[in-house]
């Protein structure tokens, strides 16, 4: 994996409180992929469920924002609701910003979540940086 | 939440079972009580929340992850009777598994 650096590629307004990663293989998704309604609620939100739909390859998205959540869990080290821990449309930004609204969040003082993605053929892994604003 | 009686026990035993020997490719004769899910099956967390959306499903629960994650966090699951019994805690008690001693 690359060097990553929150203040020179994501946002100097914040310090890094936690870093967490996760690697899935793509393949693993594809079977929730054959589902007509949201295959994990409990995982995904429906807004991310839709969004799977529309990416190119459903098992691709739904397995990089399993990877984000399971990443979050890591740095944050509590249980939280996996599917308010959200993953928007996947573009060619380095850096996506995870949406939270898990109060567990707030609690633990992050501002912010960068999560950057490494899709390579077969499988997704991802870094997420937890941050506060200084 | 749903009455617990041996036959759904039961049920929830077989599901249990079934489940891993499907994901894990592995004769269901192999599983015991005993097996450990990471160190025998090369289970994960993403195979332990699989199973946990189609009990959900099945038994058409309510219960938030964060309650499980809290749950598991003072009683892990780490082999099959374990999650036989966190399944079955689950389905009997819902999210007010967080404050049943199982």
């Amino acid at each position: 994996m690359e060097t990553i650096s929150l203040t020179l590629n994501c946002d100097s307004s914040c310090k890094i409180v936690a870093c967490g990663i996760d690697t899935e293989s793509i393949s693993r998704f594809l079977p929730f992929c054959r589902q007509s309604i949201n295959p994990m609620p409990m995982v995904y939100s429906s807004y991310e469920y839709r969004l799977s739909l529309h990416h190119k390859n459903p098992a691709v998205f739904l397995c990089a924002a399993f990877c984000c959540k399971e990443a979050v869990f890591k740095a944050l080290q509590k249980p939280y609701n996996f599917n308010t821990c959200v993953l928007g449309e996947i573009t060619e930004n380095k850096y996506h910003q995870l949406q939270v609204s898990d109060p567990v969040f707030k609690e633990a003082n992050i501002d912010k979540i960068f999560a950057r993605l490494f899709l390579a053929p077969g499988e997704c892994s991802v870094c997420v940086l937890l941050a506060c604003k200084h | 939440m749903t009455e617990m009686t041996s036959e759904v026990k039961k049920n929830i035993r077989t599901m249990v079972y079934e489940y891993f020997s499907g994901e894990c490719d592995i004769d269901i004769k192999d599983i015991t009580d005993a097996t450990n899910i990471i160190e025998d099956l090369e289970g994960d967390s993403l195979m332990l929340l699989s199973l946990l959306e189609q009990v959900r499903k099945k038994y058409g629960l309510s219960v938030e992850l964060k309650t499980l994650g809290k749950h598991l966090m003072k009683k892990p699951a780490e082999t099959i009777g374990q999650v036989i019994a966190l399944t079955i805690g689950i389905v009997e008690h819902g999210d007010n598994i967080i404050n049943i001693e199982l």
